[in-house]
């Protein structure tokens, strides 16, 4: 193996995926090790392969199914009505220095309130049904896909615009050609943020009053003690939010290629 | 030059603005007392709460886990962020599964925590340290890894010992996005706190804004939340003053 290595017949990024593979898969059996073994206690932790095969089972499972898509239609929903309103808000004050002065700091203002506060409001006003999810939803969407927006514009070199003006650019022309296209690398950044956040927003909302939604069995299973389901069930939000993420960085990686030249 | 672009001239006029519409509705009646109460009423209550001990006992509450959480995060975030962020082929295997992990939102693993920890403050520490954790180890990771190679290179031909790199070369050059992580961590475990207890709970503010939820008595539900916001704004505004210190 050592001298494998040396020679580089494994590259270095590799042994590292493949640590990382064995790491997990590691901790996976130590879990299994100690919940057969009772050293933890079962009523708690599910051993691994019960929960794979409680998968397994939801997978069949009509209404678990549906209570997915269901959380998945309000994460999308939320997300596009976060997104756009934040996107062309976000250009558009930052492309004026002024506006820029006058209006950041009151976007800053209203992100630091810890929005979780205003979760019973979301309530109040939209119900206990799918339209809360996407309304707080959308307001986790909203700020961080606007920061990256105002932060992208304005990091645009003055002398590109400049250039492109005295080169007879006209106004939509500079937009189109100069501006979006760098703003575009922050801008996805605060995309995968802003999809992060509304998953995050639904999941509080269905976590903290739902009738339907996969929030909702994640709060029936845990008052039941249905340890094995609980768990099947957060390994697989969780693991659809890695899988979300890394998409988005890939798109991320993609679309910033050509600047890095 | 400087009172034109005064940062606080559209903050206190944005503040006044949706002041001036929340009275203004609310006093002509257009909106549902339940919704939106009056702003007089919602002032009124606030004064009130602000007068009675328990509501301090609850802010006590909300800021004893917190600061028990944090206090978990910044030891266990700072050591493995130093050991993972130190040696690079510890990075490349553990940073990507942190990262994926800051991805996930955290809240649904927050069943577990009631699950193993009860509903009292345990469960609360428990999900908000992890929380801030991740945040802390990942920036430090971060920072470690922006100390430039050359630096390295530099002490170590120098003769720097073991302890110099650490204590003089490293530790100083990852302080500022170290830092970073560790500001974000304290006002994400205020919110995580708030967000367990608002799950469930039996102390906190994020109790009291449940109850008064559940209960409708919207008008306790905004002065809580009022009182969640202000104590966001000091801590933010704290936070600001005492790193543009330690930095300038």
């Amino acid at each position: 193996m050592r001298t494998m290595l040396g020679k580089g017949i494994i590259p270095w990024r590799k042994t590292a995926t493949i640590s990382r593979a064995v790491v997990i898969i590691l901790f996976i059996l130590w879990l299994e090790f100690m919940v057969q073994r009772e050293y933890l206690d079962p009523l708690f932790v599910a051993p691994p392969s019960e929960i794979f095969r409680m998968m397994l089972v939801q997978f069949t499972n009509q209404n678990i199914l549906q209570a997915y898509g269901i959380t998945a239609i309000e994460v999308i929903l939320g997300f596009l009505i976060g997104a756009i309103p934040a996107i062309l808000l976000g250009i558009s004050i930052g492309v004026s220095r002024y506006l820029d002065k006058a209006f950041t700091p009151i976007v800053l203002l209203v992100y630091s309130i810890p929005k979780i506060t205003l979760l019973p409001l979301f309530i109040l006003f939209f119900g206990i049904y799918i339209n809360s999810k996407i309304a707080f939803g959308a307001a986790h969407a909203f700020f961080p896909i606007i920061l990256s927006a105002i932060g992208g514009t304005k990091t645009v070199d003055a002398s590109l615009i400049t250039a492109a003006v005295s080169m007879g650019a006209t106004r939509s022309q500079v937009f189109r050609s100069v501006i979006i296209p760098h703003t575009i690398y922050p801008l996805i950044t605060g995309l995968r943020l802003g999809m992060n956040f509304a998953l995050l927003g639904v999941l509080l909302a269905e976590l903290f009053v739902s009738r339907q939604g996969i929030g909702y069995y994640v709060r029936v299973y845990t008052s039941g003690f249905e340890t094995a389901e609980l768990y099947a069930v957060v390994v697989v939000i969780a693991l659809i939010a890695i899988f979300l993420n890394e998409v988005m960085r890939a798109v991320e990686k993609r679309l910033s290629r050509w600047q890095t030249g | 030059m400087r009172s034109r672009y005064d940062p606080r001239i559209p903050q206190i006029g944005a503040i006044l603005f949706i002041l001036l519409i929340w009275y203004g509705t609310t006093g002509l009646g257009w909106v549902h007392p339940l919704l939106l109460p009056k702003t007089t009423l919602v002032i009124r209550k606030l004064v009130e709460l602000l007068q009675v001990p328990e509501t301090y006992f609850h802010i006590g509450v909300t800021l004893f886990e917190m600061t028990v959480a944090y206090s978990i995060s910044v030891f266990l975030g700072v050591g493995v962020g130093f050991i993972v962020g130190t040696y690079r082929y510890l990075t490349d295997v553990f940073e990507p599964i942190l990262l994926a992990m800051y991805a996930v939102p955290l809240i649904i693993f927050y069943p577990l925590a009631i699950l193993f920890f009860g509903f009292e403050s345990g469960s609360k520490i428990a999900y908000s340290a992890v929380s801030g954790f991740l945040i802390i180890a990942i920036y430090t990771i971060m920072g470690i890894k922006s100390v430039s190679k050359q630096l390295i290179a530099v002490s170590m031909s120098m003769g720097a010992s073991q302890r110099d790199m650490l204590f003089k070369v490293l530790l100083p050059a990852a302080w500022p996005i170290a830092l970073m992580g560790f500001r974000l961590a304290v006002i994400i475990c205020f919110i995580s706190v708030v967000a367990g207890e608002m799950m469930a709970a039996t102390a906190g503010l994020g109790f009291k804004i449940g109850q008064s939820s559940e209960g409708f008595r919207t008008a306790d539900l905004y002065a809580y939340v009022l009182i969640i916001v202000i104590i966001a704004f000091i801590i933010n505004w704290a936070l600001r003053r005492s790193t543009t210190a330690e930095v300038v």
